[in-house]
C-alpha cells in the first residue's frame, strides 16, 4: 500500500496539503501519540511544544545530533590554521626575534590557538546549528492555523507531513485521533 | 531540627525513595569478603614484589658514588609510588567532597569508591613511614636535598623558617591526622546512612564538605611543596598545588572508572550504574585530564616565556636532556590522545571502551610523576635501571589499591539508603 514518494495531496478546495496537525492537552499524551506515531514508521513528522518534553528525541525515534561532530571537526581544524598560521608567520612570513626565542618556537602560539579553536568551535555550533534546523525559515505553514499559535502557550502540536511516504488522509487521521489528539486537520502549503 | 526536615519534604519524594530501595538487589551490592579475590591478591602481589625490588635495587649500587646514586635511586622511586597512591586517595577526597557540594544526584553510587580510597589514609601513612624515617635519621637529603647540610646554601637560608626538618615533619602529621578525621569522617557518615537510613547524615555530610574543601586545597598544596616541590629546593612554582591536585584527580577518577566499568560490565550494579552515569563518569576524566593540560602548560609556559633561571631550571634540568622524551609523550599522551578520544560519546559510555582509555590514563600519571621526580637523580643517567622506577611506582601503588579492593569487600558497593537513590535510578543524558 506504500505510495511512491512524489503524491501530491489537495484539498477539496485544490490546494495543496503540507500535512495533518492534531492538538494534544497535556505532555504526556504528546508523548505517547509520539511514540505511537514513531512505531507506525512515520519519518517526515514534529512535535511542537512550549517547552522542551524531557525524553521526546527517544519517544520520536530521533538520532543523535551530528551538530558535535560538525563543531568537532571545525574546531580541531580551526585550532590547526590558528597553529599553522602562526607558524607560518613567525618563521617564512614575517620571521622576527622575540627574547632570543627560536622562531618557530611552538609555545608561543598555544594561547592564540586555543583561541582560534573556540572561535571556529562557537561559530561552527551557532552556524551549523541554525543551518541543521534550516533556519533562518521566513515562511512555515502551520503558521496560518490559528489554533497552533497557541503552541507557544499552552497546547502540544503534532504535525505529520503530507511527504511521508505513510501519509495516508485516512489512517493518518485515525491515527491522531486514536492517540489521544483532538482537533485534527489538514494544513494546507 | 532533623524531623521538622523530613516531616516536611513532598510524599512523592518520599515514594520515589522507598521505589528506589525496592529497585536494589543487595544480595549482589553486598560482595563479601571474598569480592574480586584475584585482583586484590594479584594487587598485593605485585605492590609487595615492587616494594621489594626497589629495597633490592638500593643494594645493588656497588661502592661509593654508584651506592648512594642506587639509594637515591631507590628511595626517589619508591616516593613517586607513595606520590601515586597519595595521589588517589586525596583525588577522591576532593572529588566526593565536590560532589557532595555540589549535592550531585547522579554519582551517589559512585561516591562509594571514591570514600572507600579516602578512608584508606592509614595504608598512605604506612607507606609514607619508611621515607620519612629514612630521610630524617639516616639518608638526610636523598630525596629532599636541603636536609643535607652540604647542599643548605643561601638560598636555602632564606627558606630554612618554612623548610627545615622539623617543621617538615610537623607538617607532614597535620596533613594526614587532617586528611585522616575527613576521610574517615565522611566514610563513616556513609555507612551509617547504610544502617540507618537516616537522611539527615547526608546533609551533615555536605557540611562537612563545604569546609572540608577549603582545607583540603590548602593542605593539598603545602604536601605538594613540601613532598615534591622541594625535591628541589632552589625551584618555586606558586602553580605546583594545582598541577599536583590536578594529577592526582585525574589518576584516582581513572581508577574509579577501571573499577566502576568493571563493576558494571560484571553486571553487579544493575540500573545503578548504567552507561549513563559512566558518561558522566568519562565527561569528569576528559574535564580533568583538560584541567591536567592547563595547569601544566600555564606552568611551563610562564616559566618558558620569562626564561628566569631559578625558574627556568627545572625546565633545563628536564627538557633540555633524555627526559625530553618523557615531556613529549606527556604532551601527547597526557592531553592530545585522550583529549580527542574522550570527545567520542560512544567511547564513554562503552564499558571496553573506557576502561581502556583510564587504563592509559592511569599510566601516564605514572609517567608524569617519573617526569617531576625521577631527575634529580643525578647520579643514575636516564633511561637506565627503568625496572627500579616501574617497581618504585607499581609497588605502593598497587599496594594501595589492593587495599581499596579488600575495603570494597566489606561494605555495600554503594551507599544502598542514599537519599539520592532515585535521581541515580532516572539518570539520563539528554546531550
Amino acid at each position: 500500500m506504500a505510495k511512491a514518494h512524489n503524491t501530491i495531496y489537495k484539498t477539496s478546495a485544490g490546494e495543496v496539503v503540507y500535512g495533518m496537525m492534531a492538538e494534544f492537552a497535556t505532555p504526556a499524551d504528546t508523548f505517547h501519540a509520539a511514540e505511537k506515531i514513531r512505531d507506525s514508521g512515520y519519518k517526515k513528522w514534529d512535535v511542537y511544544s512550549p517547552f522542551m518534553i524531557h525524553g521526546i528525541d527517544e519517544a520520536m525515534g530521533l538520532k543523535n545530533s551530528r551538530l558535535p561532530l560538525a563543531v568537532g571537526l571545525i574546531g580541531l581544524t580551526g585550532a590547526a590554521v590558528g597553529f599553522g598560521f602562526q607558524y607560518w608567520v613567525a618563521t617564512r612570513g614575517f620571521g622576527t626575534v622575540v627574547q632570543g626565542k627560536p622562531l618557530g618556537a611552538w609555545q608561543a602560539f598555544i594561547p592564540v590557538t586555543f583561541e582560534i579553536g573556540v572561535l571556529f568551535t562557537a561559530f561552527t555550533a551557532l552556524l551549523a546549528m541554525l543551518a541543521f534546523n534550516l533556519l533562518p525559515m521566513w515562511y512555515h505553514p502551520l503558521m496560518k492555523k490559528e489554533r497552533f499559535l497557541r503552541v507557544s502557550d499552552d497546547r502540544f502540536v503534532i504535525c505529520i507531513e503530507s511527504r511521508d511516504p505513510n501519509f495516508d488522509s485516512k489512517k493518518t487521521w485515525s491515527l491522531l485521533e486514536g492517540a489521544k489528539g483532538y482537533n485534527v486537520q489538514l494544513v494546507e502549503e | 531540627m532533623g524531623n521538622a526536615h523530613s516531616h516536611s519534604a513532598p510524599a512523592h519524594h518520599e515514594e520515589a525513595h522507598i521505589a528506589a530501595r525496592r529497585e536494589l538487589d543487595l544480595a549482589r551490592l553486598n560482595p563479601g569478603p571474598g569480592f574480586a579475590s584475584m585482583a586484590r591478591n594479584g594487587l598485593f602481589f605485585v605492590g609487595l614484589i615492587g616494594i621489594l625490588v626497589v629495597a633490592f635495587s638500593a643494594f645493588t649500587g656497588g661502592e661509593g658514588a654508584g651506592r648512594v646514586a642506587a639509594q637515591q635511586h631507590a628511595l626517589v622511586s619508591y616516593h613517586m609510588g607513595f606520590l601515586y597512591a597519595l595521589g588517589l586517595a586525596l583525588g577522591a577526597l576532593g572529588l566526593q567532597m565536590i560532589l557532595q557540594q555540589f549535592n550531585a544526584g547522579w554519582s551517589a553510587t559512585v561516591r562509594r569508591t571514591a570514600e572507600t580510597f579516602s578512608s584508606l589514609f592509614w595504608v598512605v601513612v604506612i607507606l609514607f613511614l619508611p621515607i620519612a624515617y629514612l630521610e630524617l635519621t639516616t639518608t638526610h637529603g636523598l630525596v629532599f636535598p636541603w636536609m643535607d647540610p652540604a647542599h643548605q646554601d643561601q638560598v636555602y637560608h632564606e627558606k630554612a623558617g618554612f623548610l627545615n626538618e622539623k617543621a617538615w615533619a610537623i607538617r607532614a602529621a597535620i596533613y594526614f591526622i587532617i586528611w585522616m578525621v575527613l576521610g574517615t569522617r565522611l566514610y563513616r557518615l556513609s555507612r551509617r546512612q547504610d544502617e540507618t537510613g537516616d537522611r539527615w547524615l547526608t546533609a551533615k555530610a555536605r557540611f562537612i564538605s563545604s569546609f572540608g574543601l577549603l582545607i583540603f586545597a590548602l593542605t593539598t598544596a603545602f604536601a605538594s611543596f613540601d613532598w615534591l616541590m622541594s625535591m628541589d629546593h632552589h625551584w618555586f612554582s606558586t602553580m605546583f598545588g594545582v598541577y599536583f591536585f590536578a594529577g592526582a584527580t585525574v589518576s584516582c577518577l581513572a581508577v574509579i572508572c577501571l573499577i566502576l566499568c568493571s563493576l558494571r560490565a560484571s553486571g553487579r550494579l544493575g540500573r545503578l550504574f548504567t552507561e549513563e552515569h559512566q558518561h558522566d563518569l568519562g565527561k569528569l576524566l576528559f574535564a580533568f585530564t583538560v584541567f591536567w593540560a592547563y595547569v601544566t602548560f600555564c606552568q611551563y609556559f610562564l616559566i618558558w616565556y620569562s626564561n628566569v633561571p631559578e625558574e627556568a631550571a627545572f625546565y633545563n634540568l628536564r627538557n633540555d636532556s633524555s627526559y625530553k622524551s618523557l615531556f613529549q609523550l606527556l604532551c601527547i599522551g597526557h592531553f592530545l590522545v585522550p583529549f580527542v578520544i574522550l570527545l567520542v560519546r560512544p567511547i564513554k559510555r562503552s564499558a571496553t571502551g573506557l576502561w581502556i582509555v583510564a587504563l592509559w590514563m592511569v599510566v601516564m600519571h605514572g609517567i608524569d610523576l617519573v617526569y617531576i621526580a625521577r631527575p634529580i637523580v643525578s647520579g643514575v643517567a636516564p633511561g637506565n635501571n627503568v625496572w627500579v622506577d616501574i617497581a618504585g611506582v607499581l609497588g605502593p601503588t598497587c599496594l594501595f589499591l589492593g587495599f581499596v579492593v579488600w575495603k570494597m569487600g566489606r561494605a555495600p558497593l554503594v551507599p544502598i539508603k542514599d537519599p539520592r537513590l532515585s535521581e541515580v535510578l532516572a539518570h539520563k543524558n539528554y546531550v
